[in-house]
């Protein structure tokens, strides 16, 4: 067996190229009923009446009414409805399923429902916190109180849409036995199931999830499906009949959850000799109507305040507000890359108001192995940050270019970013809430079978996890198969988030087949479980918010090369260089996909995809309106992966599916700033922002 | 209503009822190819690409009154196709297949360029793909694939 | 009741329109977006005759003076075409995609009546003319004065648009500039379409159209006039009028896609460029 980084073909490629693979919309279920959702039109107030016209023979309207259990949707907070009861907190909440088995009678039967409101005055300010976290390290007061110099800046990121290829769906039908399954598009079966739970007031036995070929999801489908879940399992339960609820694009842009925009305040104390000794962040996040896991995300920024560097004085506290928007929800990064946006352009732009090279003061404060991580952990792993700067300014030329185009006084530039993203999820939480479970079952024949509860949504992880169990059971990659997560047949090992999937999953599915190599019995059908265990130097006060946050961390550093046409302003993607430490690459093809795709995302978010709400509404709400790149946008992108192999993880791995999208945006705002000899502090960095900039901009 | 006579995967074909009525539509449900996807349903997005008279055209916003006389082909029939497999096998081997539900409709997008431009260059193929959006890849891996695919078809466009 | 709505000949097609009921579809990408309703159902389309069969409207072919394209020419076979004029062929390469371009047509396009349609502003920078077809009989209208507003049109409900007729000149200067959200598949924020012909050092025609800046294309003839006759560095000198007299003219608004500041200034900055390099 060679070694695990060597690329093959995933085995899911051929169904999907050939158009065989079956997402939830190619379903044909038999006496279905076709669902459409109507919603809130106002941002806030009371339902003041509900007015369904005659419905046709075979036609339901479900609503809360149908509700078994609570009217309450479980991400990691439950304050979201099912369906909205007396009163809705933003344009678009679902208010009532209209379900029948003729779609012009349930289009017409939809736009025909009238419903009165009470119309309230909507917050849109940040004023209301929903959650909120605070932590210290050192003695920041004195940091700052004794600084030679203070200097504060604010920065601002906005929405972003994940754009996934394929919009939201599930289907739910009943079985003879009463059971009710569902299947979606999705990554996380287990939250589904578990939300059906407590709207169904049922037991585990009642309801099973499984997961269908998943068109993308990026974390846009990591929380949702729960609510349509639940929505379509009670149309279920109601009508006794299959339901299928497909969402439209627009549809889906409009009412899904997207990144949290944000406001984040840093302030640097610098001490005699230009160090920065002190920081003090303050991080505002904008949650939408309800705060399902935006909690979460704001840990995960706060956590990431100090960016890549070690700073010893912290004072870092952050709110997540509620508004009477869309609520916002997780998406690649979750938190991370408006942190190190902010983080990585404020440690440049000190830099610049101290007169010095930013990347050599960049290098100045780095973390380093042993050092103490910004919530009193220790960086246990070998950070290999310094060489990876070196080797992306290598391959990118940044200095020969810079000092080119200063000279020439074009608009061109580059810019560099160092970031990391915390492996897995916060502290204790695989330990405390997840305690996640895998499966390995080998047929008589010797095929085997991975039972795990994480998807391929694209990320290649049926890829991965068999590569990394054929692998260790010594087998043929064809021997090793990986059925899409049920949760009637797998085991619930945790979500496919947090960049987790690979690292923790993995690790337990390799420990899972040594097990199984070494109790191998030829010609018996054989079954070996493994559950986790925390490592146990990872402690975490979630109290305090201190410890090891995270038991591993993946780096990234990401040069982008920009031209900005003066005319129009318009950025045009010159170059991109990256290196990544995610410990091993468990398939370099897979990996460097997922390179290319993530960093294409992140440098997007940097300058080109516009997410706006005006009075609660979104003005981009379709595929038209809302700019992803086409292929015509994106420019030749370089990648090195260096090998930093992580004890803990199958082969060394460590996360990879987050971090490369979290510098893309730092790296890209960097070098318009240097092509434009502006400061740039908001994102995205469209066109008519950088006019503005360039008409009233900071140097 | 209408009788609107087309080919379908070089096969006769007949679709009876409302011209307005979109390809994508009857391509799915009257006749059964969810190889076809919709993506976006305003022509953005390519995943509902098929080939009418060998030129890619979105479906999506294609009417099946339009449809009269023409060759439509989809992903089911063109991927029996020589051409489907060396163009599978790049797509395959260069990575450019991850989530894949953008996937049918590049490869058709692909075809399209292909059979006028045999040989294109790397701007063609971009110019060729600029309609297919793919979230997943970032799009290099699957350029990649179709200018190898072109070398290696040599002779079959 | 089976009643074909798809006709074969512009006879048969202008039968169909008489009753003044009809709504006209042709390449329909964009009718089929407007109207749709949901997925799995037909867009609201009432009344809808098809007339991108009728092979008499396809054509590309060279009259006196003129290159003639008929109404039903799908926007790829007129970019692959060797007659076809270059500022046109330009606006259609960064029109939409490859997917919508060999379904929609140009008289659709026309029809459609967008302000940030990118062929009918390169149609109307070069003077082309519209030919309709009614009860009535034929009447030509130019290019520039066919919509009277976003999404509306001067076409009688029976009348139909069958050829455009793009006179012949040689252009000295010619620029098309997109500025769309992305550089491929996107929408015009704003645009522009420059034609000059300079003949024995001195402009002897200069048209000038802006994309996305106003409710319909926009040209403004009186100043175009006013530069005939001058040299290009007479013209390069009287910049800041010209500049100035657009700006009075050139009326954006703030949209989804982008600003009204960003759309005048942008405009401006390419009507300067493309004066001085006249």
């Amino acid at each position: 067996m060679g070694d695990i980084s060597t690329p093959l073909v995933r085995r899911d490629a051929a169904a999907k190229a050939s158009g065989r693979a079956t997402y939830v919309a190619d379903l044909n279920l038999e006496n279905v009923l076709h669902a459409k959702t109507v919603r809130s039109t106002i941002a806030k107030g009371e339902i003041f009446s509900v007015d369904v016209p005659p419905l046709p023979e075979g036609c339901f309207v479900v609503d809360h009414r149908d509700i078994p259990g609570e009217n309450a949707v479980r991400i990691v907070f439950k304050d979201m409805p099912v369906f909205a009861e007396r009163r809705v907190n933003y344009v678009g909440e679902p208010i009532l399923l209209v379900c029948g088995p003729d779609r012009e009678a349930v289009f017409a039967a939809a736009a025909a429902v009238r419903i009165a409101y009470r119309e309230e005055p909507p917050t849109f300010a940040w004023t209301v916190s929903g959650n909120r976290h605070a932590y210290a390290k050192g003695d920041p007061g004195r940091a700052f109180d004794t600084a030679a110099r203070i200097i504060t800046r604010t920065y601002e990121t906005g929405y972003q849409e994940q754009a996934y290829l394929e919009p939201q769906g599930m289907v739910g039908y009943p079985e003879a036995d009463g059971r009710i399954t569902l299947v979606g598009s999705m990554q996380c079966p287990y939250y589904v199931r578990d939300a059906l739970l407590d709207v169904l007031a049922c037991g585990e036995d009642d309801v099973r999830v499984i997961q269908a070929e998943t068109g993308g999801a990026f974390g846009g489908k990591e929380e949702f499906p729960s609510l349509t879940g639940a929505q379509v399992a009670v149309a279920v339960r109601k009508t006794g009949r299959p339901v299928s609820l497909l969402y439209e694009r627009a549809e889906d842009v409009e009412v899904t959850t997207k990144r949290h925009p944000s406001h984040i305040e840093l302030s640097a104390a610098i001490d005699a000799d230009l160090r920065v000794v002190g920081l003090k962040a303050k991080v505002g996040l904008d949650a939408g109507a309800y705060l399902g896991l935006s909690g979460v995300v704001l840990s995960r920024a706060l956590i990431a305040a100090t960016g890549a560097y070690t700073i010893p004085n912290l004072s870092v506290e952050g709110d997540a507000f509620l508004t009477n928007t869309v609520p916002t929800g997780a998406f690649r990064g979750f938190g991370a890359p408006q942190m190190f946006f902010a983080i990585e352009m404020f440690m440049g732009h000190v830099a610049a108001l101290l007169g010095a090279d930013p990347i050599a003061f960049k290098r100045r404060h780095l973390a380093r192995q042993g050092d103490a991580t910004s919530t009193s952990g220790t960086f246990r792993d070998p950070i290999l940050a310094d060489g990876m700067i070196d080797r992306v300014l290598e391959l990118s030329q940044y200095r020969r270019k810079m000092k080119e185009y200063r000279k020439s006084g074009a608009w061109k530039g580059l810019g560099l970013s160092v970031f990391f993203h915390g492996c897995g999820f916060t502290g204790d939480g695989e330990a405390t809430h997840i305690k996640a479970r895998v499966r390995l079952e080998k047929s008589a024949g010797g095929v085997v079978t991975v039972r795990v509860a994480n998807v391929d949504m694209g990320q290649g992880a049926s890829t991965a996890l068999t590569k990394i169990v054929a692998a260790t059971l010594g087998v043929p990659f064809a021997d090793v198969i990986f059925p899409h997560p049920d949760t009637l047949l797998s085991p619930d090992s945790g979500p496919t988030v947090a960049s987790r999937t690979t690292m923790i999953v993995g690790a337990l599915l390799a420990r899972a087949a040594e097990r199984l190599k070494t109790t191998w019995i030829d010609g018996e059908a054989q079954t070996v479980e493994e559950r986790y265990v925390q490592p146990d130097f990872i402690a975490w006060d979630e109290e305090r918010f201190r410890g090891d946050a995270y038991p591993a961390y993946s780096w990234g550093v990401v040069a982008v090369e920009v031209e900005v046409d003066r005319r129009t302003c318009q950025v045009d993607l010159k170059g991109c260089w990256a290196a990544y430490d995610v410990g091993k690459t468990i398939d370099d093809l897979l990996a460097e996909g997922q390179a290319d795709g993530g960093i294409t995302q992140g440098i997007a978010y940097g300058y080109l995809e516009k997410m706006e709400i005006v009075g609660g509404r979104l003005r981009q709400k379709n595929l038209t309106d809302y700019v992803i790149p086409t292929a015509s946008d994106v420019c030749p992108t370089e990648t090195v992966f260096v090998d930093n192999p992580f004890a803990f993880g199958p082969f060394g791995a460590k996360g990879l599916g987050e971090l490369t999208l979290v510098g893309g945006a730092p790296a890209v705002a960097a070098a318009i700033e240097n092509a434009i000899g502006r400061r740039v502090a908001k994102i995205p960095a469209t066109p008519e922002s950088i006019l503005e900039l360039i008409e009233h901009g900071k140097d | 209503m209408a009788r609107i006579e087309f080919t379908l995967n070089r096969n006769p074909a007949v679709f009876e009822g409302d011209p307005a009525r979109r390809l994508l539509d009857v391509l799915r449900e009257d006749f059964g190819l969810s190889g076809t996807k919709e993506g976006c349903g305003e022509g953005e997005c390519g995943a509902c690409s098929v080939l009418v008279d060998r030129e890619v055209v979105v479906s999506c916003l294609y009417p099946v009154g339009n449809a009269a006389g023409r060759e439509i082909v989809t992903i089911e029939g063109y991927r029996t196709t020589r051409r489907y497999a060396v163009v599978e096998r790049c797509f395959l081997e260069e990575g450019a297949v991850q989530c894949g539900f953008c996937t049918p409709g590049m490869i058709i997008a692909a075809e399209s360029l292909l059979a006028k431009t045999p040989h294109p260059t790397e701007a063609e193929v971009v110019a060729g793909l600029a309609g297919n959006l793919c979230r997943c890849t970032g799009y290099n891996m699957i350029v990649r694939a179709v200018l190898r695919a072109a070398k290696e078809g040599e002779g079959l466009w | 009741m089976v009643t074909d709505r798809i006709p074969r000949t512009k006879a048969e097609a202008l039968a169909l329109l008489s009753d003044r009921q009809a709504c006209v579809v042709a390449g329909g990408t964009d009718l089929m977006v407007k109207r749709r309703r949901w997925p799995g159902l037909a867009p609201a389309i009432p009344g809808a005759v098809f007339i991108a069969q009728i092979d008499e409207l396809v054509f590309v072919r060279k009259e006196k003076d003129a290159v003639v394209i008929g109404a039903c020419t799908p926007l790829a076979k007129i970019l692959d075409h060797p007659m076809a004029p270059d500022l046109l062929k330009r606006a259609i390469a960064e029109t939409a995609g490859p997917g919508i371009r060999h379904a929609a047509t140009i008289a659709g396009n026309l029809a459609n009546a967008s302000p940030a349609a990118d062929p009918a502003l390169a149609l109307v920078a070069l003077d082309a003319v519209v030919r309709i077809e009614g009860p009535a009989g034929t009447r030509e209208v130019p290019a520039e004065r066919l919509a009277t507003g976003p999404g509306r049109t001067e076409l009688q409900p029976d009348e139909l648009v069958t050829a455009i007729a793009i006179p012949d000149r040689a252009w000295t200067a010619a620029v098309f500039v997109k500025v769309g959200g992305r550089k491929a598949d996107a929408i015009s924020k704003v645009s522009f379409c420059g034609a000059a012909a300079v003949e024995n050092g001195r402009i002897v025609c200069l048209n000038a159209a802006f994309g996305a800046v106003g409710p319909t294309i926009l040209r403004v003839r009186d100043v175009e006039e006013s530069l005939i006759g001058l040299t290009p560095a007479e013209t390069a000198g009287d910049l800041p009028r010209i500049l100035a007299a657009y700006g009075e003219r050139i009326r954006p608004i703030d949209d989804q896609r982008s600003t009204a500041h960003y759309r005048k200034t942008v405009a401006i900055n390419l009507l300067s460029d493309f004066i001085l390099h006249l």
